[in-house]
């Protein structure tokens, strides 16, 4: 498409969308507001708000705001229930042509109600499509038994279905087929380029100041572009708006300290307010290692990090609202195993807010955020390589609500700059530097007919620097067959510009890089002309949910993403292209085009009780590459994190008079991953003297005979952790907590990889205890 | 008692002991926990050949070598030759000319010799190599088969010969001033389908005469450059300090010494190039590897190794030019060395 028609298509359309935001709806009534936890100030999420007595009601958002719209005017019943907290009525009356705020404080209940947590979560399976997408919040991710007693996000979503996680020490996360490079983190709006420090078990997230994570693995709708996977779009809480709090913990692995508090305190309720938050975490595993864990490595375990987040929010009184927050992460690996010197950086901040117009039904979200990150990586034989990306994102995002339906539009401007140096294996400098701009426009409407919900989204996304426009439409929809039984899909069309400075080949790399998509791709794939250089895939997922009495509830995706054009960094580049223009793209180009797709089937069993808690996940799924081979013949691989069979068992049971003791055990089963075997051993002569070698009476060096690519299979892997943690309350306000978990309880040899000069296996993390403590106040 | 069977045991005494169903499910997969051994690759007979072909040698080379699989140390099998190497004449070699793509005459048949293999990480208990004298021509492409008598499998190469190269005259240098130098762009009139540029190596051996107490003495001094004049460079300030180096090489080589006099004599030019094969071959296995990627080049089908060209000869006493005489004799780094300048005077 020429790039001024697609510019004007695109302004044509935000013209358009405009418009629509000065729409009118008559005749009936609007209320709105924003819920909270009466203690802390702290918005509550996704809590069913509704007129008692009629169909008409909404769930608070992220921020915990509410509209419910289109209501006929009359006197209602405002409730509100929500897990743990005493359910709230007021009386209210709906004039026509009116927009009325009610803000909503919600006291902690003095007893659990179960059925009421049941509820709330049901109705809202039944009135949010939610395919493909997992909500996380600091309640899940403490159940899970934490590593180091510290509990992550990192550690929970290796129990998300479609999650494969490849390792403990250097592995990644990947996504229903994908992997992480496709994969868009946004913490608060902004893209966070590396959620996950090298060892694996941690994010860059403090879970005490984390208020939801929402994990698509797929299909996700038109408000997120330039990614072809999946979307983890995580939303940080504010600070206790009411009282100067707290946190430290110390473990292990790693210690942290929290504080948050009021800036300025709600003089009265539904008042404006302002507070803070403030997180550090670091891990000084490099030297408790060289005490409590010497025997998985003599030398220590030299993984380093220290996060650091602040976050300034300023609440008005009628729900509007603007956050400003700031953050570094960095990490940092010395001296282990091949690696001489590893580290990240990435640091930024931006804003982010919510505009609630006295006069207008419409919510207007926006953010603008800058971040930048920067990777080096210098192991004890390759030349250093260093990657850097750096950019802001900005957006604007208007929301209507039309009684049970909602429109929803917005724009998104992403700037960046990526900066990529590398020495190939054939002594081939790869170096990019490139300013990327892309604009994305979006816009969904959620239609609720009877029993059906329906969501159709349309994005339209522009890639400056490829001069590309792409099209994306999307569906999600729900049937709620009966209040217990619903069926779900979603689908659509993705694309990205970001490609990985690894390749998907490599078992392990810590190198986490970007680049810009090339522009220097191979003419032809699959002979078929290469029209553009963007990555593209395409999702369909179809599902049912199904609850079984009032505590179990059942969940079957089965998804098909179709990866029609992938590229990927050339492991087999060995010519350089201007000196040997006849060799074939796949020994001379930088970049090679594959293609794949990934099928599979995820099944999830959730029970939830006052005292049992149990996560049954089990995957089951196929992964697949094509590359073309020198001679242009396509030929098909499993790639490295290929898992057929994934299996996540997690089990909490709490007791003791007052629930304050917590047992939690969790069973990954995974079989075997693929790895390129090796066919054997060889005398290789390495022509050291160069043309005077005499290879006739040279004594050679080991060289190694690769099996096909990938074909071979690791032994499965599987692993007990166990957690045990015991609560003290010390006072209203102050909190005790002790943690004993246990990782590989029984010890299991996973192998990670196998280092081929010795034939010498690299076993994963092997028992490994842990205590941690940690005080809130 | 090793670990697994120490586990087995705890397992097997809680059995009996009968204890509770989730020690016992735990007893399980605290079993399980040894069961981590590598599915191997299945085993291939695989053939490792090396030969290179040169127009300028009177006899062609091939060495053939066996992989061997081991789920150990692969190093515990390095000196096991028969692991590592076949019997004597386990092969037929055939080198097939073509030229345009069609079959030149028979196939030449390479003969098995014994030859002397260096020790090191691999036994040198035998060392079959296979040669043939057959003269090799500049023009053709050559395909080698190596027959595993045994079994009937062919592993074979296809090779291009790299072509000749003539230096009829030595370097040109620009007339020299008292204790100045410069340099001009070398051109060398060559023939062949390498890129001249990519010349692996050469060494210039600078020849001159000696005269002392009445004796003549042939010496020469062998400089390696450490830039390659026949690699474009454009400026002829990189070049002048290119020769400037060269200059002062050899006034570090050659002692200053008043009793005696001396001649320059020419220049023997040792040229070693490989093929295109042999350069890519070199290329990627000089780069480091990791436990996790190597590099892999190979030119052999059905097996590994490489078949490929190289060119290695020395052009013997190219004469010096009239002004590189002078740039010695006048120049600012030899002057002091006493050699005679065009006119075949001392100064």
């Amino acid at each position: 498409m020429k790039l001024r028609n697609s510019t004007a298509y695109l302004l044509s359309c935000l013209i358009l969308l405009l418009f629509i935001s000065t729409e009118s709806f008559a005749q009936t009534g609007t209320i709105r507001g924003s819920v909270y936890e009466k203690e802390t100030g702290e918005p509550v999420i996704f809590t069913n708000v509704y007129l008692s007595g009629t169909t008409y009601g909404s769930s608070s958002d992220v921020n915990g705001l509410y509209v419910i719209s289109k209501i006929p005017p009359g006197q209602y019943t405002l409730m509100v229930t929500y897990l743990g907290y005493d359910s709230v009525s007021m009386a209210v009356e709906v004039k026509a042509d009116e927009i009325i705020t009610h803000n909503l404080y919600l006291n902690k209940a003095s007893v659990t109600l179960d059925v009421v947590n049941i509820s709330a979560e049901r109705q809202e399976a039944r009135t949010e499509t939610k395919t493909s997408v997992t909500k996380v919040t600091p309640k899940e991710i403490t159940t899970i038994p934490s590593v180091g007693g510290q509990p992550d996000l990192a550690q929970y979503l290796q129990v998300v279905p479609g999650v494969v996680f490849t390792g403990d020490q250097g592995g990644q996360l990947y996504i229903r087929g994908g992997s992480p490079i496709q994969n868009k983190v946004l913490l608060d709006g902004m893209i966070i380029y590396n959620p996950f420090h090298s060892i694996g078990l941690f994010s860059v997230f403090d879970t005490d100041i984390l208020r939801n994570a929402d994990v698509y693995t797929g299909g996700f709708g038109a408000e997120y572009g330039g990614r072809i996977s999946s979307v983890m779009d995580i939303t940080t809480r504010d600070g206790n708006k009411k009282r100067f709090a707290g946190k430290v913990s110390a473990s292990t692995f790693g210690a942290k300290v929290m504080i948050e508090g009021p800036m300025s305190k709600q003089k009265e309720a539904g008042g404006a307010s302002s507070s803070f938050v403030f997180s550090a975490k670091n891990s000084y595993l490099e030297q408790s290692s060289q005490i409590f864990y010497k025997y998985i490595n003599e030398d220590g375990l030299p993984f380093n990090y220290l996060d650091l987040y602040g976050k300034l929010s300023f609440n008005f009184g009628n729900g509007s609202k603007i956050n400003l927050y700031g953050f570094n992460f960095t990490d940092n690996v010395n001296n282990y195993k091949t690696i001489a010197d590893f580290s990240w950086k990435s640091a930024g901040g931006g804003t982010n807010f919510v505009i609630i117009p006295a006069k207008s039904a419409v919510m207007i979200g926006g953010h603008a955020a800058y971040s930048k990150y920067k990777i080096s990586l210098k192991d004890n034989i390759n030349p250093e390589r260093t990657s850097e990306i750096s950019g802001f994102n900005m957006g604007f995002d208007f929301n209507y609500f039309l009684g049970r339906d909602q429109l929803k539009y917005g724009i998104e401007v992403l700037g960046f700059t990526t900066d990529y140096f590398f020495i190939n294996s054939v002594g081939r400098t790869i170096q990019q530097k490139e300013n990327t701009t892309e604009l994305g426009l979006y816009v969904k409407y959620k239609k609720t007919a009877g029993k059906v919900l329906i969501e159709p989204s349309f994005r339209l996304q522009w890639y400056a620097s490829l001069s590309t426009v792409s099209p994306e439409p999307r569906l999600s929809m729900k049937y709620n067959v009966t209040d217990h039984f619903r069926l779900k899909f979603a689908g659509g069309l993705y694309s990205q510009n970001l490609i990985s400075a690894t390749s998907d080949r490599d078992v392990v790399n810590l190198f986490y890089g970007f680049l810009s998509g090339p522009d220097d791709l191979p003419d032809e794939f699959d002979g078929k002309p290469v029209t553009h250089n963007l990555q593209k895939s395409q999702h369909l997922i179809l599902g049912a949910e199904f609850d079984l009495g009032r505590f179990i509830t059942f969940n079957l995706e089965g998804y098909y993403k179709n990866f029609s054009q992938l590229t990927n960094l050339n492991r087999n580049k060995i010519f350089d292209e201007e000196k040997a223009p006849h060799e074939p793209d796949l020994l001379t180009k930088d970049f090679i085009v594959e293609k794949g797709d990934a099928e599979g089937i995820d099944f999830t069993m959730k029970f939830d009780n006052r005292k049992f808690y149990i996560w049954a996940v089990y995957s089951f799924a196929y992964v697949n590459r094509y590359y073309e081979d020198a001679h242009g013949v396509l030929q098909h691989y499993y790639p490295h994190f290929d898992r057929r069979h994934n299996v996540n068992l997690l089990g909490v049971y709490r007791f003791g008079g007052k629930m304050d003791w917590e047992f939690s055990a969790r069973w990954n089963f995974g079989s075997g991953f693929p790895f390129t075997q090796t066919q054997g051993y060889y005398e290789k002569i390495d022509f050291e003297e160069g043309i005077y070698t005499d290879y006739t009476s040279a004594n050679g060096e080991l060289g190694i005979l690769y099996a096909d690519l990938n074909a071979g299979r690791l032994p499965t892997y599987h692993r007990l952790d166990i957690d045990l943690k015991k609560r003290f309350h010390i006072s209203e306000h102050t909190l005790f907590e002790v943690d004993v978990s246990v990782v590989n309880v029984y010890n299991r040899k996973n192998i990670f990889y196998v280092d081929r000069i010795t034939n010498e296996i690299v076993y994963q993390l092997p028992f490994m205890p842990s205590l941690g403590v940690s005080l809130a106040f | 008692m090793s670990d697994c069977d120490y586990r087995s045991s705890i397992l097997i005494a809680l059995l009996m002991k009968k204890a509770g169903s989730i020690l016992l499910l735990f007893s399980l997969l605290f079993t399980f926990s040894c069961e981590t051994d590598l599915e191997m690759a299945e085993y291939k007979e695989i053939s490792v050949v090396y030969a290179l072909i040169n127009i300028k040698d009177t006899a062609q080379y091939l060495r053939v070598n066996r992989g061997y699989s081991t789920s150990g140390d692969p190093n515990n099998f390095t000196q096991v030759n028969d692991s590592i190497n076949y019997p004597f004449d386990a092969f037929d070699v055939f080198l097939e000319e073509y030229n345009n793509g069609s079959l030149v005459g028979d196939p030449v048949q390479y003969q098995p010799i014994d030859r002397q293999k260096e020790p090191g990480l691999f036994s040198n208990a035998s060392n079959c190599v296979y040669k043939t004298t057959t003269p090799i021509n500049e023009d053709s492409e050559y395909k080698l088969r190596v027959i595993n008598r045994a079994t009937g499998s062919e592993t074979w190469g296809m090779a291009s010969v790299l072509g000749g190269m003539t230096l009829e005259e030595s370097f040109y240098w620009e007339r020299a001033f008292y204790r100045v130098n410069y340099a001009a762009e070398i051109v060398p009139d060559y023939v062949g389908t390498l890129d001249p540029y990519d010349h692996e190596h050469y060494i210039m051996r600078f020849l001159y005469w000696e005269y002392a107490g009445g004796e003549t003495h042939y010496k020469y001094v062998d400089w390696v450059p450490s830039m390659d004049p026949f690699k474009g460079i454009a400026d002829d300030d990189t070049l002048y300090q290119l020769f400037d180096a060269y200059y002062k090489y050899l006034s570090e080589e050659i002692p200053v010494d008043p009793g005696v006099k001396r001649r320059a004599r020419g220049v023997d030019y040792m040229l070693a190039l490989p093929g295109e094969e042999l350069q890519y071959f070199i290329q990627v296995y000089e780069q480091p590897t990791n436990p996790h990627f190597f590099p892999e080049y190979t030119n052999m089908h059905d097996g590994n190794g490489l078949f490929g060209s190289k060119y290695y000869y020395t052009y013997f006493g190219l004469k010096l030019k009239m002004k590189t005489i002078d740039t010695i004799s006048w120049g600012r780094y030899l002057y002091h060395h006493r050699f005679a300048d065009s006119n075949g005077e001392w100064h």
